[in-house]
């Protein structure tokens, strides 16, 4: 009896449900030993109270044991941040672990963990308490559930596309591609929309794969960037090397009102050349030439609506700032020139207090932009094609402006198609942060308290115990 | 008193009206909804209502041809979610159409279009292969020299143009769908229903513009 609770009880561990804990413990306590198990839901009881103050409604440490127990070593890490950053950070440890997943061959996990990503990017938050929280003159940016900048939403797109692409489901690749097109078209600057050269690029590479006219896609990506070329007409094989790492968001401005990128530094590799012996052990190799940058696309989004906001928010913290400063200084100096007595002293008074009013305002107000950030991106995306009967095998090298680069040669495994095959690596193993990176502690200690907010993150760890039984089954 | 009466009817029924998702403050546990009309969750792609609605526009439209749907002998029409091409920005199993229409079609044909699976091909060889090898029965409707041969394909094509206002924030998304009845033997189409177009336009929160 009691190994038929036990699994119920870390079911509803990771629930995160104390008072359904508690059900459970009285129903145990029922058909065990009803002392022990009042006993033992007396213990769990005070644990969570103990817990509450550290981590807020949960998940506690027992239900995130309890949930990583079925999940693989290399993934841990990532499971474990997608289930403590709850449904705020849920995009992108999604996008953080699809991307772990990727790395890790794990590829049902990597589908779904995009397929949920992107479903929450293209929710419309019509009337939103986080949303509003985030406009808000005394709340942070960071309140808000996490989006993605139109470039991180982007890449989303793009790996769900080779994703699709990987299984030739060449129709939704196409369809996934267009939706990260689209994302790039949130651009200030008219100069820099859809300039997403790759995803154009993709797009007439799925729409042939698919039977379809690719033509114009590809013209559009040639015409984007410099140096990249239709396939020709009887390319069979698609070969995409990701190198790098994509830029940090970082906070600017006197109020941290502003995010700036930072591009990543410590990879030299510029190139990838990637070694193909085909039948009777022929070699070939193709020098794939570069499709986008990350990095440019953080860059030349221009402003963001959100901006004006943040920017205003700095403008009356810094305002009402000066304004208390000025009046302090003034009433101190009128109090300290009257000697603190008569007419003059008393008004100082007033003047300081009301400076002080003015200062603690200005204090409380909160401009700060929300930089958490996707940090597992790469940073350029080389893309080659070549006509080659399958199977053939491919292994890749890559190399710096002053040549080849501390980086072991690979093999890559070609995933084939009827019609295309595709040959996907990338320069460097996916090695992401222990936490959501950039996340505001501050904003998740202050929102882990909030009893709402726990209810729909207790709703979204128990949905993620349906996600990890639906990945399994695929 | 009367005013208290009034106000306190006039909140009740205000609250009556309102949609029941409209505060979003407490959970809601599952809940039936009509596939018909909007659900709680709706955006500017393809959605349950629209599969279900193109299905019965497309059936009623082939029932009343009496070419296909009279015909002395029932046509073979080949139906399968692999020929509905997506060429929209939307992703989507196109089998969830090609599935309500082969069954919409099939039961309400009531035997006028018969309807061969080729997705299913290689499951009819290997029993066709067995039991001509003797290794099972010949079934209760006997053999065939051949499987069935199709004389038309319902074949589909799902299209899509996107839109953004970057003042606004406002996205746009147009969606056509279209089907046509191939003739296998002439390469003629016999049949292509009235696009079904939505058009349906969003605006996130200025958050996440």
């Amino acid at each position: 009896m009691q190994n038929m609770v036990l699994p119920l009880i870390v079911a509803l561990l990771m629930s995160g449900s104390s008072a359904a804990l508690a059900q459970v413990a009285t129903t145990a306590a029922a058909a065990v030993d009803p002392a022990a198990a009042k006993a033992a839901a007396k213990v769990r009881d005070a644990q969570v109270r103990g817990w509450r103050s550290q981590y807020g409604e949960g998940p506690y440490p027992d239900e995130i044991d309890a949930f990583l127990q079925n999940k693989s070593d290399r993934l841990k890490p990532y499971w474990r941040t997608l289930l403590i950053g709850g449904e705020r950070n849920s995009v992108l440890n999604f996008e953080r672990l699809g991307m772990a997943a990727i790395d890790a061959g794990e590829w049902a996990v990597a589908e779904k963990s995009f397929d949920a990503a992107l479903l929450r990017i293209e929710t419309v938050y019509g009337k939103n308490a986080q949303a509003e929280a985030a406009r808000s003159l005394f709340r942070k940016e960071a309140n808000k559930d996490y989006k993605g900048e139109p470039y991180e939403r982007a890449m989303a797109y793009y790996y769900r596309g080779l994703l699709y692409l990987r299984r030739n489901d060449y129709d939704n690749a196409r369809a996934s591609f267009k939706g990260g097109e689209f994302q790039d078209t949130v651009s200030e600057a008219e100069a820099f929309k859809s300039d997403f050269a790759a995803l154009n690029y993709l797009i007439g590479w799925s729409s042939r794969c698919a039977g379809d006219n690719g033509d114009p896609d590809f013209a559009v990506a040639t015409e984007t960037q410099p140096g990249l070329v239709a396939p020709p007409a009887d390319h069979n094989v698609l070969m995409i090397a990701e190198l790098g790492h994509g830029p940090a968001k970082a906070h600017d401005g006197t109020q941290k009102e502003k995010v700036i990128f930072v591009p990543a530094n410590g990879f030299p590799e510029a190139k990838a050349m990637f070694l193909i012996a085909g039948a009777k052990n022929q070699q070939q190799v193709v020098e794939p030439v570069q499709a986008s940058s990350v990095y440019f696309q953080a860059t030349t989004r221009g402003g963001r609506a959100m901006d004006g906001i943040l920017d205003g928010k700095a403008n009356w913290k810094t305002g009402t700032a000066t304004v208390g400063n000025v009046a302090m200084n003034t009433g101190l100096a009128l109090m300290g020139n009257s000697g603190g007595y008569g007419n003059s002293a008393g008004i100082g008074a007033g003047v300081a207090v009301a400076g002080m009013l003015f200062s603690a305002f200005s204090s409380s107000m909160k401009a700060d932009a929300d930089i958490r950030y996707w940090e597992t991106l790469p940073d350029n995306i080389v893309i080659g094609t070549i006509r080659l009967k399958t199977p053939f095998k491919a292994k890749v090298g890559f190399a710096g402006a002053d040549g080849p680069v501390d980086l072991p040669q690979k093999d890559v495994t070609p995933f084939d198609g009827q019609k295309c095959t595709l040959v996907w690596t990338r320069s460097r193993p996916v090695e992401g942060m222990d936490d959501t990176p950039g996340d505001d502690l501050k904003v998740r200690a202050s929102l882990a308290r909030d009893k709402k907010l726990a209810e729909k993150n207790r709703l979204f760890r128990a949905s993620l115990n349906d996600f990890v039984t639906i990945a399994a089954k695929d | 008193m009367a005013k208290w009466c009034i106000a306190a009817v006039a909140l009740t029924c205000l609250a009556a009206t309102q949609p029941v998702f409209a505060a979003p403050k407490r959970g809601q546990p599952a809940m039936e909804l009509d596939p018909n009309s909007v659900g709680v969750v709706s955006g500017t792609g393809i959605e349950m209502r629209d599969i279900i609605g193109m299905a019965d526009r497309i059936v009623r439209d082939l029932l009343q041809r009496p070419d296909i749907a009279n015909a002395p002998k029932p046509p073979r029409i080949i139906l399968e979610g692999s020929r509905i091409a997506n060429k929209s920005s939307q992703r989507l199993d196109t089998d969830m159409l090609s599935d309500q229409l082969r069954s919409q079609l099939l039961r309400a044909a009531a035997g006028r279009m018969r309807f061969l699976s080729r997705e299913n091909i290689q499951d009819v060889m290997a029993e066709r292969e067995l039991k001509r090898e003797g290794q099972t029965d010949v079934g209760t409707s006997g053999m065939t020299r051949a499987p069935a041969g199709a004389d038309y394909r319902l074949v589909g094509r799902i299209t899509s143009q996107d839109a953004r206002n970057n003042t606004t924030g406002a996205q746009q998304r147009a969606m056509q769908v279209i089907f046509e009845l191939i003739d296998l033997e002439t390469s003629e189409t016999v049949y292509i229903s009235e696009p079904y177009v939505i058009v349906r336009a969003q605006r996130d929160d200025v958050v996440y513009r």
